[in-house]
């Protein structure tokens, strides 16, 4: 279990944390969401021990950071390494630091390399790789110990769609095989398709925590899908004027219907049925996770 | 443990395959062997010219009409300047044409009174050397005439002032000065050129694991005292390594041609010969070298994590490479003058000082055995020290980033818990 407690770090007169507080279950995916600037990284930097939090603390399974350096695979936002290096030499001293004996290290880096298809590289020098294959052997290295946790800040930032696909997948693997793992991103369907739990922090502090299963389903379902027969411009006429919706656009073949209260959608059938539309779908549409995103970190931003 | 063992290997064998250290060990290691040759190819291509004396050693003398009376004979000329075989020239030569043409390489004319010229193609420091000795010749030419003068006594003054000879018998209780003082000027410079490249190095590994981003990944795999101590040990055990190489290098260039050097160059033969066989001159440089490196490296390194821009460097390695460069000029130029001031026995005990200081005064027999020791004892402590707060300061600069730590900065990284 990791668990972050109160922390606070100011840099100079900025405030980056401020008493945030979570827990990471062992074995689950957790995403930590923020805008940039929102203290994601800070807090990840405290949590690997790089620099200490002004108060508050983080322990992992009840012992400090320092402790459990080589559990944890991290893969930093700033992501480098040595640039006139070969891959292969530095994967192997980074294994090597990280425990394992010399012939380990390079057997788990043709592993993980073979994984990510990314084999050909190992002989090259880091500076002759592009951005994307850099980005895949910084993972490499984060999992070149096979670390229980995994700390990965910002993974699909600047990665092309076939190798955020191979990274997804690799990372999906180590899900399913119980590895904790924390995500720092703002890209919500790719923390949605892997996380457990999240925790939406802004301005430093935590404005959502918890399953991510139970937020969705304790969230309002305030959107509604409907398709049915006639003129389409005609039907968002009657809708707009008659049933007076938060919102209504145009999606696909049908509407999507914006409702400010749950409630509402038995008042939206009686609409439908009094003016004798014929339906085609009427469908509750679950919140995704940038709604819940944009809607709690709008809502952070309009109290402050 | 096993960190810093990781490390100090990584960062070992990372030194010794860096082209910058490999083409500097390559250029000394030809230096060296170029410069043993020297006199060996120099006597081979002048017994190409024939055999007899030196091209451009030849010279001539001539008097003028104002020396009747007057004894100067090429035997004289030869003791006064002996770099060059004299022959009597016709003194109504053009001796500027003399020179221009080659026939000689310098010529001396003397036409009476306290005044000579000496013509030479301007070109050779013997000539300097030369015209000491022949001043001293036409000194006493003139104190003759002016004898002469006097009358029929003046004679006998005369002869004696000729035959005087004054012989200098110069015996140094502690040794040869200029054999002492080459010593320990090669070897501090040694040490100093040393000190500058191989801390350069490491001060450039710092910064460029900085640039490279790759600081945040290392200090979350290894601890950060694993990782200064491991690059500064690491890089220091390259820089043994070499060291050793050029030691072979210069005992097997003596080897090789120790005829042509002790004939040629007897008294850098004879310090060379000293050095390599005297264990406990060798013994000091080694330790001294040893010191010094470290405490300088830890010093470079804790400032190198403060830096996260190259071009911001030399604003923080200043600090070390005035120290060091206050250290090399006290023993080059405060020794030459007085090894045994003060302010000389002050700095041989000050650790940033000590390496070069008291290597240079033990050089000089200045220093006995008991004060060198009580040196390297005190630079050892030093080095401890400097270790500590360079793991204190480098804690806390690899995460620095943005403008370079500024002197009170450092402090307050130092003194905070």
């Amino acid at each position: 279990m990791i668990e972050v407690t109160d922390l606070t770090k100011d840099f100079g007169k900025k405030r980056a944390l401020n008493n945030l507080s979570f827990k990471v279950s062992p074995g689950k995916a957790f995403g930590l969401l923020g805008r940039n600037g929102a203290g994601k990284t800070t807090c990840i930097r405290i949590i690997m021990d790089i620099f200490p939090a002004d108060s508050g603390k983080v322990t992992i399974d009840s012992h400090s950071p320092r402790e459990n350096t080589r559990r944890i695979g991290y893969l930093p936002e700033e992501r480098g390494l040595y640039p006139k290096k070969t891959i292969i030499e530095q994967m192997i001293y980074i294994g090597e630091l990280r425990g394992l004996k010399s012939h380990e290290a390079k057997r788990n880096a043709e592993n993980l390399l073979e994984q990510l298809e990314a084999t050909e590289y190992l002989g090259r020098k880091l500076d002759t790789l592009s951005k994307g294959n850099q980005q895949k052997i910084q993972l490499a290295i984060a999992l070149i110990n096979d670390p229980e946790i995994l700390i990965l800040d910002e993974p699909f930032s600047g990665l092309d769609p076939v190798n955020a696909h191979i990274l997804k997948k690799l990372v999906s693997e180590k899900v399913k095989a119980g590895r904790t793992v924390i995500f720092s991103s703002h890209q919500m369907p790719a923390v949605e398709e892997f996380c457990d739990e999240i925790c939406i922090i802004d301005n430093g502090a935590a404005v959502l925590t918890g399953n991510l299963r139970e937020i969705k389903r304790s969230y309002p379902r305030n959107n509604i899908y409907i398709e049915a027969e006639g003129n389409k411009r005609q039907l968002k006429d009657d809708i707009t004027r008659g049933f007076k919706p938060e919102e209504i656009e145009e999606s696909g073949g049908g509407f999507n219907v914006r409702i400010s209260d749950p409630e509402q959608r038995d008042g939206l059938l009686r609409f439908i049925a009094d003016n004798k539309i014929k339906l085609d779908v009427f469908s509750i549409i679950e919140p995704t996770l940038e709604d819940i995103f944009i809607e709690k970190v709008g809502q952070a931003n309009e109290s402050v | 443990m096993n960190q810093f063992k990781t490390v100090f290997k990584f960062e070992y064998m990372g030194y010794i395959k860096n082209r910058a250290f490999q083409v500097m060990t390559i250029i000394i290691t030809a230096a060296i062997i170029l410069a043993s040759f020297i006199p060996k190819v120099s006597d081979i291509v002048s017994g190409l010219g024939g055999g007899g004396a030196k091209i451009g050693q030849t010279a001539g003398f001539a008097l003028g009409e104002n020396t009747e009376g007057m004894v100067l004979t090429a035997q004289m000329l030869s003791e006064a300047a002996p770099d060059y075989t004299w022959e009597q020239v016709d003194s109504s030569a053009d001796f500027n044409a003399l020179i221009v043409d080659e026939t000689y390489a310098a010529v001396f004319f003397y036409n009476g009174g306290d005044t000579y010229d000496f013509y030479s193609t301007g070109r050779n420091l013997n000539e300097y050397g030369a015209m000491n000795g022949l001043s001293e010749i036409v000194g006493k030419l003139h104190a003759s005439e002016l004898i002469r003068g006097l009358g029929p006594d003046a004679q006998t003054a005369i002869d004696l002032i000729s035959a005087m000879e004054v012989k200098q018998n110069h015996i140094s209780v502690s040794g040869n000065f200029e054999q002492n003082y080459f010593l320990a000027y090669a070897l501090v410079f040694v040490l100093y050129f040393a000190l500058i490249f191989h801390n350069q190095f490491i001060i450039t590994s710092v910064i460029t694991e900085k640039t490279s981003k790759a600081m945040e990944l290392l200090i979350t795999s290894a601890k950060p005292w694993s990782l200064m101590f491991g690059k500064v040990l690491g890089v220091g055990a390259a820089a043994i390594t070499q060291l050793i190489w050029f030691f072979v290098v210069v005992v097997a260039m003596l080897f090789v041609n120790l005829d042509s050097l002790a004939q040629s160059v007897p008294d850098l033969t004879q310090v060379a010969t000293t050095t390599v066989t005297s264990p406990f001159i060798l013994f000091s440089f080694v330790v001294f070298f040893l010191l010094g490196y470290f405490i300088y490296a830890f010093f470079y390194a804790a400032l190198g994590s403060t830096v996260s821009r190259m071009e911001d460097a030399s604003s923080v390695t200043i600090y070390p490479t005035l120290f060091i460069m206050a250290g090399f000029f006290a023993s080059v130029f405060g020794s030459m003058n007085s090894v045994d001031s003060v302010l000389i026995k002050v700095l041989s005990y000050i650790p940033l000082f000590s390496p070069m200081v008291m290597f240079t005064r033990q050089c000089m027999n200045s220093a006995a055995v008991w004060e060198v020791l009580i040196s390297m004892v005190l630079s050892l402590g030093g080095v401890i020290l400097m270790g500590l707060a360079g793991a204190k300061i480098y804690r806390t600069g690899v995460n620095m980033y943005g403008k370079a730590a500024t002197p009170k900065e450092l402090i307050r990284m130092l003194t905070r818990r």
